[in-house]
């Protein structure tokens, strides 16, 4: 691994700041399991600081970065060969063509949809953040519900949001 | 297959979700797989899906936190420690990302954390409580339970609800947005900013529309609610271990309704009760001391930003000829920042030492450059001794909003969600700083227009060295970073400096007046 000057390193950090959220989005769209996805963000990070001096200032970080994600979903293919948590390689090429197209409108996805979940009843809203920060059953728990009406309400709430966020991003492009 | 029909989209939806929660059999993994490869259509849906997804689980982690930060996780954030080996760097940067990113309350991540109060008791009247009793001004940590035999306590939370118990009654303090009431009689007064605040019990969930209203719990599980003013939202709860969902209904000025197993009915004796609950209940607040010190920006000409104080202090900020510039503001004239380097204003008696609130308006451009300089207030803390709380607006979308509040100390940052980059005048707030009972705990409470931000406690690197130097500790920063070569492009206007919590009412009050709340009037409010 190469030595880095201290002014690349904290180049590296603040990039890597700026942008972790938008590789961990690339992989969860690849490997839709969040463990999973973590492991391969784990193994992306040491790849991206063991190749950071190919990576040339000013150029698009997110990009570069997601392409070394690519190559360790694609290496993680073989570990997930019998799993049902990685579509096949047809399916995945396509759906990473689709993710790198649409990266562009993230970030604006990404903050429409805080203004979104405020919109929310307080109880969908703990409903949404239990179920993302300790899982569907200790969500279907916490607020009262059987295991089978927090599934049907996270699946309308989901629904609700991507709407919510499209039409915010939408009146916006047309104000 | 490229455009989708109606259906196809429903079971599009669907299978995303089931593959989202982990419930989705290899025959529905197949046929999502199937759908994404035969239409673009799908392909673009399950991207967005997945990506709300992503974001979801960060917010979850941030969101939900409103929690100090783990000491062992503190020690990495030092901006010299990212000098160590770069493998180790990234390491740790990922780890602590990961940890961060997605902690959750049983995380081991959390294990040191205190409990952070969201609410306090404002006032009481011959209350009798059942175990130890707090003191007028004592704060609530999530998980309090609260018992009262008799007499009433008045409770404000720190979204701004307040509720009066009557005794005998018991309430589990929830959160900021949140109590349950497990028996005995409240009356919610809850104000426009504290819309969404909830009260729940075995039978019902009350979700307040901005209003007054009162809720009996009986010890068999039934509840009654009466709205005295505006409207709530109510929604029986499944006593029965059913698997549906009750209807929600809105209820409105002058209705009542009774909920129990049995279903929802008419209240008896309506009217009696009515009156009793809308007889005024004089509770007993007492008037916390402060000292305070606050620029106006009024002057409109000059070099210099006179301090008004209730101590004898001298913090008058010189702004010379070439920094900020006078400008029309919310209340009088304010100062306009240019992107000059920041303005430092030696402080002096009270105002060095013991900041525990601060409050000014703030109005950025709607275009304000993510390039420029984001940080307009800088000021010192009494601990850990020579550090400072940095104000600014984010401009990393990786940690929050983007424009929304950001503070940041030694411990992490705290960023809000309410974009202020939109050219208008915002009203903010921060309570910060370790209190004198809690030394070693620092609460961090942001409010934009009087309204109490969600926000996150992050462990990333600050930018800027850790330590004020000695000479310049105790110095105020304006427009700018302390030591920063540029500075930020916006406007300030009634910048005040407090040296204990402002509670809720009090900060709407400022928002509202531009004046500090009297004891007379907090007696009466």
């Amino acid at each position: 691994m190469p030595e880095q000057p201290a002014d690349r390193t904290k180049e590296l950090v603040l990039l890597i700041t700026q942008h972790q959220r938008r590789i961990f989005s690339y992989i969860y769209t690849l490997v839709p399991d969040r463990h999973s996805a973590e492991d391969i963000l784990q193994e992306t990070s040491l790849v991206i600081c063991e190749k950071f001096s190919d990576f040339r200032i000013g150029t698009d970080f997110a990009a570069w970065a997601c392409q070394i994600a690519w190559w360790q979903v694609r290496a993680a293919r073989t570990k997930f060969a019998r799993s049902k948590v990685i579509f096949d390689e047809k399916v995945l090429e396509a759906v990473a063509a689709t993710a790198a197209e649409l990266a562009p409108e993230q970030t604006a996805r990404h903050e429409a949809l805080a203004h979104c979940m405020q919109k929310l009843n307080p109880r969908d809203r703990d409903l949404l953040m239990t179920r993302y920060e300790s899982g569907v059953e200790e969500a279907a728990k916490r607020t009262g519900r059987s295991l089978v009406a927090a599934y049907k309400a996270l699946t309308r709430l989901r629904k609700l949001l991507h709407d919510c966020v499209t039409n915010a991003l939408t009146s916006e492009a047309m104000a | 297959m490229n455009s989708m029909n109606d259906n196809e989209r429903v079971e599009l939806n669907e299978l995303i979700s089931a593959l989202t929660d982990g419930r989705a059999t290899v025959a529905e993994h197949s046929r999502l797989g199937e759908m994404l490869e035969a239409s673009e259509e799908a392909r673009r849906f399950y991207v967005r899906s997945m990506a709300m997804s992503a974001s979801l689980f960060g917010y979850a982690g941030e969101m939900q936190s409103e929690r100090p930060e783990p000491k062992n996780v503190i020690a990495f954030l030092g901006w010299s420690r990212w000098a160590a080996p770069l493998a180790a760097a990234a390491a740790v940067l990922f780890g602590i990302w990961i940890v961060r990113f997605f902690a959750g309350p049983n995380q081991p991540g959390n294990a040191e954390e205190q409990p952070e109060s969201v609410a306090h008791l404002s006032g009481s009247k011959d209350c009798k409580w059942i175990g130890a009793a707090p003191a007028p001004g004592d704060e609530f940590a999530r998980g309090r339970h609260l018992e009262i035999e008799s007499g009433f306590a008045e409770v404000t939370f720190d979204s701004g609800a307040q509720i009066t118990l009557t005794g005998p009654a018991t309430l589990d303090v929830r959160s900021a947005w949140e109590a349950e009431l497990l028996r005995g009689t409240l009356k919610a007064n809850v104000p426009p900013e504290a819309v969404g605040f909830r009260v729940i019990n075995a039978a019902v969930e009350v979700v307040d529309l901005g209003t007054e209203f009162s809720m009996t719990a009986e010890e068999g599980g039934a509840a009654e609610v009466f709205v005295l003013k505006g409207a709530v939202e109510v929604q029986p709860r499944d006593q029965g271990g059913g698997s549906g969902e009750q209807p929600r209904s809105v209820l409105r000025e002058k209705q009542a309704r009774r909920f129990a197993k049995a279903g929802v009915s008419d209240v008896r004796d309506r009217d009696k009760k009515f009156q009793r609950f809308t007889a005024k209940i004089a509770v007993e607040r007492m008037a916390h001391p402060l000292n305070y010190v606050r620029w106006s920006f009024d002057e409109g000409a000059g070099e210099i930003a006179g301090a008004a104080s209730n101590t004898a202090t001298d913090s008058t900020i010189r702004i010379g000829k070439n920094g900020a510039q006078w400008t029309q503001g919310r209340w009088g004239g304010a100062l306009q920042f240019n992107g000059q380097p920041a303005v430092q204003a030696k402080l002096s008696g009270t105002a060095t030492r013991g900041t525990r609130s601060v409050a000014c308006w703030v109005r950025l451009p709607a275009e304000a450059s993510v390039s420029g300089a984001q940080s307009f207030l800088a000021l010192p803390l009494n601990h850990p001794p020579q550090s400072w709380a940095e104000f600014s607006w984010n401009s990393l979308p990786g940690e929050g909003v983007l424009g929304a509040l950001r503070m940041q100390t030694r411990q992490g940052a705290a960023v809000g969600a309410t974009s202020l980059r939109d050219g208008k005048w915002h009203h903010v707030a921060a309570i910060f700083g370790p209190s004198a009972k809690k030394a070693n705990k620092a609460p961090t409470k942001l409010y934009v227009d009087g309204r109490l931000e969600s926000f996150s406690v992050k462990s990333l690197a600050r930018r800027g060295s850790d330590k004020m130097p000695a000479s310049l500790d105790g110095t105020l920063w304006l427009g700018g970073q302390p030591g920063g070569s540029a500075g930020v492009m916006m406007a300030m206007d009634e910048l005040l400096l407090v040296d204990r919590p402002l509670s809720p009412p009090e900060i709407r009050h400022l928002m509202q007046t531009n004046q500090l709340i009297s004891a007379d009037a907090l007696a009466v409010n």
